[in-house]
């Protein structure tokens, strides 16, 4: 995870323009696949966004793998960030470590509170999801 | 006095004219800047006159006491009520609503009553009046609507029978600025005796609200969407009414003799107003009332109509965008999408730009699903935005727009 926050890092700072900051975003929410349909249901759905987000969390050999997917092009690309940070990681790691990618990117201020929400209301489900998980072995 | 240059007025509120970094406010519909005066009324009281009020008997007191009851008459005429007990304080529309479905409309809607409400008002004047209806097992009815979101009256004629008792509406929409005719729907319900509740949160940063013309028995509004302080609200009720309603808060100022078995209730306004009221905010809402007509009402409208006019000429200029309401614009708001982008994808570039909308579903859902859109953005202006910073604007908008359509 550290891994992962720290390369992001660097490739969002050799960009300094908004549309540079967030064609890197968009691209990144492009490039992770898409969530089946049939896993877009109310049930995956995060409350509390402006947008809608879709959320699906996958235990497997120890390790916890996310799935997610919005309707909007930003929120997307914070999902995909999201995901490229927690997934693959065992609960214990997702639970004791703090990450705090995104002010160290430059965006924090500008994505609007809402979403600032949205993003702290999907690491709080991957963080229950950790919890839970260590909590059933 | 009333010699203030529309073109400069955002000089007058510090915090659209702070330093570095510019902005383009375009939020009014959430909330208005606040003008020097205003805050330094708020000061002047803290600092010189500050004291409890209708109790004390000392001069600091008689003093606040007096510039709170003058800031009474200051709305009374705003208004244009025919009496200062006709106006009650809050803390903002949403209270007045609360107070008027709890203090009014418990006493006269009963099991299988009808409360007809339009389907698009904020969640604020929707969900007391639900909330009424399921207290009391009667019905929130929907107000059948026009293609351009204007009540339609004479449909409207036709849904009503003797099971109505209350009849809810906005004057001017959060979502659209598209005005209802209160006159007209009043008019309507005043024959049959059923009593019509304006919620008037957006109009009087916009238009001048004459209560007596429109001859509606309740309306309402918040201070802060119209250059005031937060926490700061006005209700009024036609004087026949308010004898009609009992108090729902109960606490000190509100009784004349306090007794356990049977209180006996202070002559309204004061009624309504139980506990320390928001002394200050009310102070500061009456210089805020009072710079408006140093402005002029008839001038900001007539200005505002001319920032409307062009903002819907720039919009139409962008292909597939998508504006929800028609022209018929009584404030300079406007919602809309673009079709094939998301409304959030919108809002969040425009802030990153400094120009400062909202979007999402704006507490109006019932709008939302009327419209069947899941949210949109809106632009909301006041008299202080000017025409270059519509250019600006829609310059950074076409540059967005094509940005996401990458
Ligand atoms: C039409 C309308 N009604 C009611 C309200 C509620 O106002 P407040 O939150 O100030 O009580 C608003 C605020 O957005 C509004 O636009």
């Amino acid at each position: 995870m550290e891994g992962e926050a720290k390369k992001i890092i660097s490739e969002f700072s050799f960009l300094s323009s908004w549309e540079e900051k967030y064609e890197h975003l968009i691209s990144m929410g492009q490039e992770m696949p898409q969530l089946d349909n049939s896993l877009k249901i109310e049930k995956n759905l995060l409350r509390g966004c402006q947008s809608k987000v879709w959320i699906v969390c996958k235990y497997n050999a120890g390790k916890l793998y996310f799935y997610a997917d919005s309707d909007a092009l930003i929120t997307r690309g914070i999902v995909a960030l999201v995901v490229r940070l927690y997934s693959g990681a065992t609960p214990q790691e997702i639970i004791n470590t703090k990450l705090n990618v995104f002010s160290k990117i430059g965006l924090q201020d500008h994505l609007s509170m809402n979403r600032v929400n949205g993003l702290n209301i999907m690491i709080q489900k991957i963080n229950r999801h950790a919890v839970k998980c260590l909590n059933d072995e | 006095m009333n010699n203030y240059d529309l073109e400069k007025t955002a000089n007058l509120f510090p915090c659209l004219s702070r330093g570095e970094e510019k902005m383009i406010y375009f939020d009014n519909a959430a909330t208005t800047q606040k003008p020097t005066v205003v805050i330094d009324s708020i000061a002047d009281f803290y600092t010189n006159g500050y004291s409890n009020i209708h109790r004390s008997a000392h001069n600091l007191g008689f003093r606040a006491t007096q510039r709170y009851e003058n800031s009474r008459g200051v709305i009374r005429q705003f208004i244009s009520a025919r009496e200062s007990d006709e106006i009650i304080f809050t803390s903002g529309a949403t209270e007045s609503i609360n107070l008027v479905a709890n203090s009014f409309g418990k006493n006269i809607v009963n099991k299988n009553d009808i409360i007809l409400v339009s389907e698009i008002e904020h969640h604020s004047n929707m969900l007391p009046w639900q909330q009424l209806a399921k207290e009391k097992g009667a019905k929130v009815k929907n107000i059948p609507l026009n293609k351009d979101l204007t009540i339609d009256v004479e449909s409207m004629k036709k849904v009503l029978n003797d099971s109505v008792k209350l009849v809810v509406v906005h004057h001017l929409s959060n979502v659209t600025g598209i005005m209802q005719d209160i006159k007209e729907i009043v008019g309507v319900f005043q024959e049959l005796g059923i009593p019509v509740f304006v919620d008037g949160a957006q109009a009087p940063a916009h238009i001048r609200v004459d209560v007596k013309d429109l001859n509606c028995d309740f309306y309402c509004f918040s201070g802060h969407k119209a250059f005031g302080p937060t926490g700061t609200g006005v209700l009024f009720v036609k004087e026949e009414f308010v004898k009609k309603m009992s108090p729902y808060k109960m606490g000190g100022q509100m009784v004349s003799r306090a007794s356990l078995i049977s209180p006996e209730w202070a002559d309204p306004p004061l009624k309504f107003e139980a506990g320390t009221p928001n002394i200050s905010g009310i102070i500061g809402l009456s210089a805020a009332i009072q710079f408006i007509e140093d402005v002029g009402m008839e001038k900001i409208t007539i200005y505002e109509k001319r920032l409307t006019e062009y903002m819907l000429e720039e919009l139409s200029q962008i292909p597939e965008l998508i504006i929800y309401g028609g022209q018929k614009k009584a404030a300079p708001i406007f919602s809309f999408n673009v079709d094939g982008v998301h409304h959030s994808d919108i809002s969040t570039l425009l802030s990153e730009n400094n120009i400062l909308v909202r979007s999402g579903h704006l507490c109006n859902q019932g709008l939302m699903n009327y419209l069947n859109i899941d949210g949109c953005v809106r632009v909301s202006l006041a008299f202080y935005n000017k025409l270059d910073e519509i250019d600006q604007f829609i310059v950074v908008l076409k540059k967005i727009l094509s940005f996401l359509n990458k």
